[in-house]
């Protein structure tokens, strides 16, 4: 009686342990992290969901047939890391990366322009020594104090909606501001939503936007328009605003030249914008480098697709005959559209 | 289709069951409960990574337990934390929030003089958000699971003899104790998960609240949950358990991107009684 009930606990036991570590039967094995493995993992997950493909006019399968002959099982982790973001770069996209613990791959989208600021310049001829810093912005006045001239370096650095009530308050009696974003590489995109939201009087739609939707290349969501509410309807500064941009402001500064374009007191100056209007996703790989892909795309409200930049109402290069007079070309195309010549 | 009827019979099951109730004995034991315990956990979301990260976890569990020979019923709230490596290098943070009510009956016909056999519905839920800064924009994700479960408890009561001897001078004495080996599975009955839709990432280019956290909704996947536990009862009607829980979830087949999560944890539970 005694062994009976022995052998029965025994039993009873063993196959609770067994229960006890079974996940590894259910759970799917992982996928290889050899060379090949890591190529086909990355190159499937572009193919379903960058958002980009028509805009960039890129044959991702040609892509594909170029690379894949490239990748072997002996190759070196430095090669493979050279290979797959070399096509990464195929796309020609800033939001595009990889990244591993010994190095970053990357598209310069600034380079694809002149670099359309002289921050001396700016300095030394126009916020001069007396100027205003408030949170990340800095500012003060210009052209005899008919208007304001007020520096965002990065959409990274964030600020209150204090700073922008000072700011706004300060020159509310100009006859307009000049808003540079020139090589403001972006960051948070709250921040665009955010100074926005003083330019306008009342809930405004400022572009649309849709988010991949399956693995097929135009598989998007329905494109929905997105709103900014106004901070105060009454403090909101109503005189005009001109942004000045360049191949150098991406992302949010690119998001942001897009919401001026619908806003009736805003224009652009400078350089077409580096683009970059899709929110970049990130992932891991089966050799544990990470990655990030743009998969939402953002158009303007007349549907036209500012991927590859948005172009300025204003057309303005820095002139070295005025660099040396001590003028800001760009700064004073926008000057004589607020103020005429 | 076949899924949902084979759900749906489950459920008529259980809330027969459970309808079929006698009028409640009247001396249950009430308890507070509370649990906590070390385990090694492992996590892998496919939306973000193909690799399973492994770690460390700390959980703790409060609850209140009614119990008597014929039923038992009780809630809980767990939360546990998970710092998971994948890679030897990339560190995600998981935190889990579960809660869970039940009702079991014995049945009889699957007990003996000692051994018991209960079963009965729990309800539970499972909200778990996951952190990893090495996805950037899907840095953060919460997912919520929650579901129906067959709740079966096998449980041993024996005794374990007065014991005494007498060494030299020494007098080395064991009283007599009661002790309950159990073991309890939940099987699911009917699942619900909301995950992560296609592109995983929540729109951050949209104001509008409702279409930034559009979410994937489906049924499905497995989850089960058991726990091997020893408990002891003391003389003033407390008790103290020793348990090892193993809980898993996959999502299966319908959901997008495959989450996989298991945890081992080692639990040393305390029973308040209250009455």
């Amino acid at each position: 009686m005694r062994n009976k009930r022995l052998t029965r606990s025994s039993v009873f036991i063993a196959v609770l342990l067994l229960l006890n570590s079974c996940e590894y039967i259910f759970f799917k094995p992982i996928p290889s992290c050899s060379a090949p493995g890591t190529f086909e993992y990355l190159w499937s997950k572009v193919d379903e969901q960058y958002a980009y493909f028509d805009v960039k006019n890129v044959d991702w399968d040609a892509v594909y047939s170029r690379y894949s002959a490239k990748i072997r099982d002996d190759i070196s982790e430095d090669s493979l890391f050279f290979y797959l973001g070399s096509m990464l770069n195929e796309l020609r996209d800033g939001h595009v990366n990889l990244f591993s613990e010994f190095n970053v791959s990357r598209f310069d989208i600034t380079l694809l322009g002149p670099q359309n600021l002289d921050y001396r310049l700016v300095k030394e001829h126009y916020l001069g020594n007396d100027f205003y810093t408030t949170g990340p912005f800095q500012h003060n006045f210009i052209a005899g104090g008919r208007a304001a001239y007020i520096r965002y370096a990065s959409f990274s650095s964030g600020f209150t909606n204090d700073n922008i009530r000072f700011i706004l308050d300060r020159y509310k009696d100009t006859g307009g501001l000049v808003l540079d974003l020139r090589q403001n590489g972006g960051g948070y995109l709250s921040g665009v939503y955010q100074l926005l939201s003083h330019f306008i009087t009342t809930e405004t739609p400022v572009y649309k936007t849709c988010i991949k939707s399956g693995p097929d290349h135009n598989a998007f969501s329905d494109t929905e328009p997105v709103y900014v509410a106004p901070f105060d309807t009454l403090l909101a500064y109503s005189a005009p605003v001109a942004v000045l941009i360049d191949r150098g402001s991406y992302s949010a500064s690119s998001m942001f030249s897009l919401a001026a374009i619908a806003l009736d007191n805003m224009f652009l100056v400078g350089d077409t914008s580096g683009g970059g209007l899709g929110m970049p996703n990130g992932g891991q790989l089966p050799n544990g480098w990470t990655y990030r892909f743009s998969i939402t795309r953002t158009l303007s409200l007349d549907d036209n697709n500012y991927e590859n930049g948005v172009p300025p109402d204003i057309l303005a290069f820095l002139d070295p005959a005025d660099k040396a007079l001590g003028l800001d070309t760009v700064i004073e195309a926008a000057l004589d559209s607020l103020l005429g010549p | 289709m076949k899924y949902f009827r084979s759900c749906r019979i489950a459920a008529i099951l259980l809330i027969a069951s459970f309808s079929a109730a006698e009028e409640f004995p009247k001396l249950s034991r009430h308890y507070l409960h509370l649990d906590m315990g070390a385990a090694y956990g492992n996590f892998r979301d496919t939306g973000t990574s193909p690799l399973r990260y492994q770690g460390f976890t700390a959980a703790s569990t409060a609850g209140f337990l009614s119990a008597n020979p014929e039923f038992r019923w009780g809630l809980r709230t767990d939360i546990f934390y998970t710092a998971g490596i994948a890679a030897n290098a990339y560190l995600l943070h998981s935190f889990y929030c579960a809660s869970d009510v039940f009702y079991l009956r014995r049945i009889p016909p699957l007990s003996a003089k000692g051994l018991d056999f209960f079963a009965g519905p729990a309800l539970s839920g499972l909200t778990a958000f996951t952190i990893n800064d090495a996805y950037q924009n899907a840095m953060v994700n919460v997912d919520i699971f929650s579901g129906l479960f067959l709740r079966s408890q096998l449980q041993y009561a024996f005794k374990r003899p007065e014991w005494g001897k007498k060494l030299a001078f020494l007098r080395l004495q064991r009283p007599a104790r009661d002790y309950v080996l159990a073991f309890r599975l939940d099987i699911p009955v009917l699942r619900l998960n909301i995950r992560p839709e296609f592109p995983y990432v929540l729109n951050g280019t949209q104001t509008d609240i409702e279409k930034i956290f559009s979410r994937h909704f489906f049924a499905g996947g497995l989850q089960l949950q058991s726990r091997l536990g020893l408990t002891r009862f003391l003389k003033n009607g407390n008790a103290i358990e020793t348990a090892y829980v193993w809980e898993m979830i996959s999502t299966g087949r319908r959901d997008i991107y495959l989450l996989e999560s298991a945890r081992h944890a080692l639990v040393f539970a305390f029973y308040f009684r209250l009455n």
